[in-house]
């Protein structure tokens, strides 16, 4: 039995009933790690060692009778969740070193489950990407074709979970950064609603459009990562009082009178890739087979959200990453001893050229003279794109659309125009806007073998509609049991 | 918007990278300034949006201020805050001069 390529669901059953120890699963993780990683790169720091331990502490917790379904897991964590004594990068020169002295609330709740974390994954320096290539360290690739891009910013998450070198992954999704890299790896991604788990100690990119979610290799196993994370944190004033729910116990729910909502405006955007357009077509008869009914709605203030996105992403961003002052933590340009001179290079030598055009564009977006222009006016256009998911979960109970308008794109193909980069997430960004739940899920592959997601998204608070649905998709097609050939 | 006023210029992203504290090196300063341009040009789209009486939305969840009580709650020691520091002097961050 290759101990690696276990869903989550499957290891437990198998640590419960003592066929296999978590040591053993974590040794044949890292062992893949150590196979893998050189093709792939999608670690910045492995944890062996610790992990090993964790597992040890695993196993002697599951002989005591003491088992949740993560107790033992091997799970990678993205570069930029504090994990305390394990370097948290931000896949940033100017996080180089930094060694966060507490966990996040989602690792608390993760060690207290008794998951093991082998190490800390790839991204988009500051989340900022869509293909991983913006890491300040390296460039992840993606399983299924070494040459292509695995996604963004969550990559190393994605790739991580698509290679076996983990049983599943926690990213982070501001406008599409769990879905799209999920997407291109062929496995399921699930961005929260905004407010059901806690972002303590998550880096800060987009304070209102962030949400920590689970990468996984198929629904059940989201359902139970995201069991284990969510829930209201006094540390987050902005995380939600919800009652817990089980997501595992809606699973199997039947379709039977459900209405899924097809947006005209998946058909509508230029650039879009038929085989795209097939795909989520052919998902559209999936979900009559199984009993719903399919409704046309429209989203009409779609054709605003790439620009309103990336002006309140950004403004958010210049003022977030304005604590990167070399003073409190990481790197300093010490040569420097005026203050603002200090400031200046410690900042220019420590961000990348995509963090530096964010920053840029968000303090233009602020300053005097263009804050009405900009920020307001995407603030507003904001407002409407709530209205307009509003409008069609009244008649629907989710939307189906494509995740993105192409398969995964070769690694250097797009990293020279930051535009054409920013309008690959013109399917996603409009959730992170509205706070609502999406989920990518497999829905084929492209004819050069390139996989395809199919994302649902959920009113606010209804992540056990879409799992409930993307399960059901899941289980009608076979699409999530393929392995990339490594 | 006047069309003018939106001119990306190298002055302008001086500036910006200035209040952003950024320093733009003098080689890739005409690439940052091609990039700014054209992504606000696109930008300017929302200019054609109507939003005429609609209120500008922060955040999702209609937050109102979360407040506690008062208390005296555990935290990091001064040694833990200080252990990431580039520079430190005594039990405080230590700084170039700015006076």
């Amino acid at each position: 039995m290759q101990l690696h390529t276990l869903t989550i669901s499957e290891a437990h059953t198998l640590l419960k009933k003592k066929e296999i120890s978590s040591k053993e699963l974590t040794r044949a993780v890292l062992d893949r790690i150590s196979a893998v990683e050189k093709d792939i790169n999608a670690y910045i720091t492995i944890t062996g060692e610790n992990a090993l331990i964790e597992a040890e502490k695993a196993d002697q917790a599951i002989a005591s009778g003491n088992i949740t379904p993560l107790t033992g897991i091997p799970l990678s964590i993205k570069d930029l969740i504090c994990t305390k004594n394990i370097k948290t990068t931000c896949a940033s020169k100017i996080l180089e070193n930094f060694i966060p002295p507490y966990d996040a609330t989602v690792i608390k709740k993760l060690k207290n489950a008794g998951a093991v974390i082998t190490g800390k994954v790839n991204m988009d320096e500051f989340a900022m990407g869509s293909s991983t290539e913006n890491s300040g360290f390296k460039t992840t690739h993606n399983p299924w074709n070494l040459k292509m891009i695995p996604g963004g910013s969550s990559g190393g998450s994605a790739a991580s979970v698509a290679a076996s070198m983990c049983l599943g992954s926690l990213g982070s999704d501001t406008g599409g950064s769990i879905r799209q890299p999920a997407s291109h790896c062929g496995v399921v991604g699930l961005k929260p609603t905004y407010g059901r788990v806690s972002r303590f100690g998550l880096i800060a990119f987009a304070s209102s459009l962030d949400q920590i979610g689970p990468i996984t290799s198929n629904v059940t196993d989201c359902a139970i990562l995201l069991n284990a994370i969510s829930g209201y944190d006094p540390k987050d004033s902005t995380s939600v009082k919800q009652n817990t729910v089980d997501f595992t116990k809606s699973l199997k729910k039947d379709l039977k009178g459900i209405v899924v909502g097809i947006p005209r405006e998946n058909n509508e955007l230029e650039g879009i890739d038929p085989e795209i357009s097939k795909k989520i077509a052919d998902a559209a008869e999936i979900f009559k087979s199984l009993g719903a009914t399919c409704e046309s709605v429209s989203l009409p203030h779609m054709k605003y959200a790439v620009a309103a996105y990336y002006v309140v992403a950004t403004s958010e961003a210049s003022s977030n990453l304005a604590r990167f002052d070399g003073v409190k933590y990481g790197f300093r340009d010490t040569d420097k001893t005026d203050l603002i001179e200090m400031y200046k290079s410690t900042r220019s030598k420590g961000f990348g050229d995509e963090v530096k055009r964010r920053i840029l564009l968000g303090t233009y977006a602020l300053s005097a003279g263009y804050y009405d222009a900009y920020y307001k006016k995407a603030s507003q256009i904001r407002t409407l794109i709530i209205q307009d998911y509003k409008n069609a979960f009244e008649k629907c109970d989710f939307l189906i659309s494509p995740v993105t308008p192409s398969a995964a794109f070769e690694i250097g193909e797009k990293n020279h125009d930051p535009l054409l980069m920013y309008l690959s997430d013109i399917f996603t960004l409009s959730a992170n806007m509205a706070g609502i739940t999406g989920i990518s899920v497999p829905c084929g592959f492209s004819s050069e073998n390139l996989p395809i997601g199919l994302q649902i998204q959920g009113n606010h608070f209804m992540e056990e509609k879409i799992l409930n649905a993307a399960y059901k998709f899941e289980q009608a097609t076979d699409y999530h049991t393929k392995k990339p050939a490594l | 918007m006047e069309t003018s006023k939106n001119k990306i210029t190298k002055d302008k992203v001086i500036n910006v990278a200035n209040l952003s504290r950024l320093d733009i090196d003098n080689n890739s300063l005409d690439s940052f300034c091609s990039h700014f341009e054209k992504i606000i040009e696109y930008i300017d789209i929302l200019s054609k949006a109507d939003t005429d009486n609609v209120e500008p939305t922060f955040n999702t969840i209609s937050l109102s201020n979360v407040l506690r009580d008062d208390i005296l709650k555990e935290s990091v020691s001064n040694k833990t805050a200080l252990l990431n520091a580039p520079k430190k002097e005594d039990r405080c961050f230590s700084v170039p001069k700015i006076l």
